[in-house]
């Protein structure tokens, strides 16, 4: 109770502050200027309202929140809440659900999916992106439009990289944090008269707190480093982009028996090039791109890592070594026709997947030709979707994809569908969306090959079907942005874990959430925040958090930007089948940031983050022992910033 | 005690909603315009002047202002505003800025810039470029003008 009145007091000084602010809205010329930043932000352009619900970082947000690294984003999510699996990829729970199926968390940067056959989403790497050459974002909560990606999705996350029209110039950025952390950054963009381009490059070393368990002398790592490339050429009617990313990071926790690893490491590179040509006055795009990426794994516990054998049988070893590599070979072709009040879009798509195992290594044995199962998912797709403007005021949108799949290795191949309706009104003050949609996940490649692994694979796995419905009212004033959310989703044959195998679950849960949010701008310098969620399903175990929010808190006096952010996520409990008593402290993350801003050219900045060293933890239950970890430290950062 | 907590969400975000109510109402209009016709204004003062744009993107700007007048042709304007290049016929006394950073740099005609760089808009002017043209900006420009680029 002495803790919420704290927080309560907290939040009114927080608004007094902002009120006392309120009146200041002299229009120098700086005041304009800030304004027709706002207002020019690129994400009024990507944005699309029939894509979906949506929630939207613009880049003054992003610079204000400090955030530089995906995960800083992803966390503050509503309904899902933010984890690290045993392996150490980042991964999100869905509201009281156990964590999200990877395969319905869709990334993309401009356009691109960056996908992964093997993991089945590029959780496997990319939530440990650096994100200061990202202009804005967008997350679409409950899928997006069919047709705007490659494969259904469900959680949808779109990063949109830095405009050289905007950015000409250049900027270095560099940082220092807890732990002997750092991070340096620069990018530089061009505009020519016919051709744009922009490189950037990072490096990113981040120490974090080792994990001590009673159960090992040695601490549990979970460091990261990461270095990133991007570069992108534009003119008129075409874009090229070019990136080469690579994550070398501790894998937790790891696979073993009672997790306690001596040395588990990660050695991943992932690196892709896309060309995008336009024809036709620009309504018809022909995209080619292709990725490649290699994963290294290795593993070694001296108390074991239980493996599966191709005949179901299991057997502990202790050191194990995975090298795979995976290719992506993408075409796409895409016409639309503006026909009255028809905005159609009409195309296809191939796609060419492909797993390689190089090498595997149990304790010395090299067991590479023990591998079966399917390694290639190519897929031939054909799309259609239609906004119908009915009126000044009501949209009706429907999407519609259907796709089949050819599969190797004695997995069957198939077909499926993605459909996707629904009505948006908005009369410039009030929008009312509501929309329901029908898509399915198919099971990636560590789920349907054997390959020696703890969790036995299933080649006859079926694609998981999920059907969701919102209905979202928005209303928007100069000053206020306000949002209502009702979600309703359901899976069949969900691909889950049951005693270490996959199956398809008979079990159908039902999910709803509610979800609200308030953002008040006090004048152009000051601006409140609020969002809050409560989820629940007819499920027997609540799993994780069902309610959480955040306030958020952005402030600029004179040359300061101050930024301040309080998470929360509920506390929850549950019994694992072995009856291992989970039980989860309610969390709140505590981040704050100033930006000084020295010259209109050079920023100091400083950033505290899970301050109160009360971020939500994620459980890791095993037969006889829970261990709790924040996928978030307590950590300080400070840095510098100069655009040239 | 979570349902406590939860609780104030939904009074955090009553709060916010009354003192929305006490916050003062920015106007809606094309900012673009603003800035141009408060750069107008300063160049003009107690005038109401004729302003060509070159493109299809400055004629919107300039027809959507109240305090200058859209120009037909580059001839008869005071104040031209330009990207790409400055047009062969145009006033001997006209004073020409320009949306394009490069163009800045590159034609001495021009006296001043609003543009794109390094992620913001800017404004720019040249002192000496100003003299040449007999331009007096107000006090307010003064952190917007430079003596060379």
């Amino acid at each position: 109770m002495k803790f919420s009145l704290i927080i309560r007091s907290g939040l009114l000084c927080m608004i007094t502050d902002s009120c006392m602010f309120a009146q200041d809205q002299a229009k120098s010329m700086d005041d304009l200027l800030s304004q027709y930043r706002s207002e020019s932000d690129l994400s009024i352009q990507t944005k699309q309202e029939s894509a979906g619900s949506s929630i939207i970082f613009t880049r003054e947000r992003l610079e204000k929140m400090q955030a530089y690294n995906l995960r800083d984003i992803l966390k503050t999510i509503p309904w899902f809440t933010m984890q690290e699996t045993v392996s150490g990829q980042v991964s999100l729970a869905m509201s009281k659900a156990s964590t999200f199926n990877s395969q319905f968390l869709k990334l993309y940067i401009n356009d691109h999916e960056l996908g992964s056959i093997g993991f089945g989403s590029a959780m496997k790497m990319w939530g440990f992106l650096d994100i200061t050459y990202i202009d804005h974002i967008e997350i679409y909560q409950v899928g997006s439009s069919v047709m705007t990606g490659d494969e259904p999705p469900g959680l949808v996350i779109r990063l949109y990289t830095k405009d050289p029209v905007h950015d000409e110039g250049g900027s270095v950025q560099v940082m220092g944090g807890s732990r002997n952390s750092n991070e340096l950054s620069a990018y530089y963009a061009h505009k020519g008269e016919e051709y744009s381009s922009f490189f950037y490059a990072d490096t990113h070393t981040e120490n974090r707190e080792p994990y001590n368990s009673n159960r090992s002398l040695n601490s549990v790592d979970r460091d990261f480093e990461t270095t990133n490339f991007f570069a992108s050429l534009q003119g008129d009617d075409f874009t090229i982009n070019a990136a080469q990313f690579s994550l070398k990071q501790d894998r937790f926790l790891g696979l073993g028996r009672l997790h306690t690893p001596d040395d588990n490491s990660a050695d991943m590179v992932h690196r892709y090039i896309i060309g995008t040509k336009y024809f036709q006055d620009k309504t018809l795009k022909v995209k080619i791109a292709y990725d490649h990426a290699n994963h290294k794994q290795s593993e070694s516990d001296p108390n074991g890592i239980v493996l599966y054998n191709a005949d179901g049988s299991t057997a502990s070893v202790s050191d194990w070594y995975y090298d795979k590599s995976e290719s992506i070979l993408e075409a796409v072709i895409d016409k639309q026709l503006v026909l009255n009040s028809h905005d159609i879009h009409i195309g296809a798509q191939s796609k060419f997947r492909k797993v390689i195992s190089n090498s595997l290594i149990t304790d010395g044995n090299e067991r590479v030709n023990e591998i079966t199962g399917p390694t290639e998912w190519n897929s031939y797709s054909l799309f259609f979707s239609d906004d119908y403007t009915i009126n000044e005021h009501n949209l009706l949108f429907t999407n519609v994809r259907l796709d089949h799949y050819e599969r190797n290795g004695g997995a069957d191949d198939f077909n499926d569908y993605a459909f996707r309706a629904g009505h948006i009104y908005n009369n410039g003050e009030w929008i009312w969306k509501t929309s329901a949609v029908r898509t399915y996940g198919y099971p990636a490649f560590m789920q349907t090959a054997y390959f020696p692994f703890n969790n036995k694979s299933n080649i006859h796995l079926k694609p998981e079907e999920r059907i969701a419905a919102v209905t979202e009212v928005s209303h928007k004033s100069d000053t206020t942005n306000t949002n209502v959310r009702f979600v309703y989703n359901t899976a069949i044959n969900s691909i889950a874990l049951q005693n270490n195998a996959y199956i398809n679950s008979a079990l159908k849960p039902n999910f709803y959430i509610l979800y609200g949010a308030h953002e008040i701008h006090f004048g152009s310098n000051h601006t409140l925040s609020l969002s809050a969620y409560y989820g629940d399903n007819d499920m027997a175990q609540t799993m994780s958090s069902k309610i959480g929010g955040y306030i958020q808190l952005f402030d600029t006096f004179g040359k300061f930007d101050l930024y301040n952010e309080l998470l929360y996520r509920s506390g929850y409990h549950y019994l694992t089948t072995a009856n291992i008593s989970v039980n989860v402290q309610a969390g709140y993350d505590y981040t704050a940031g100033v930006t000084y801003h020295a010259t209109k050219d050079l920023s100091l900045f400083f950033k505290g983050e899970n301050l109160l060293n009360k971020a939500i933890k994620t459980p890791y239950p095993m037969a006889t022992y829970v261990d709790y970890v924040a996928p978030f430290d307590r950590t300080v950062k400070i840095g510098l910033k100069y655009v040239f | 005690m979570s349902f406590k907590k939860s609780l104030l969400f939904c009074q955090c975000l009553l709060i916010a909603t009354l003192t929305s109510v006490l916050s003062a109402e920015i106007t809606k209009s094309s900012i673009e315009t603003q800035i141009i016709d408060k750069i107008t204004v300063s160049m003009f003062p107690n005038q109401k002047v004729t302003v060509w744009g070159e493109t299809a993107y400055h004629k919107n700007i300039i027809q959507k202002s109240t305090q200058i007048l859209p120009a037909d042709y580059s001839t008869n304007a005071t104040l031209l505003i330009v990207s790409k290049k400055i047009p062969e016929n145009i006033a001997s006394n006209a004073v020409i800025i320009s949306t394009e950073y490069s163009l800045l740099a590159k034609d001495p005609r021009i006296v001043g810039a609003f543009f794109w760089q390094k992620g913001r808009p800017n404004i720019l002017f040249i002192r000496k470029r100003m003299q040449n043209a007999n331009i007096v900006l107000g006090h307010e420009f003064d952190k917007y003008i430079e003596d060379e680029l």
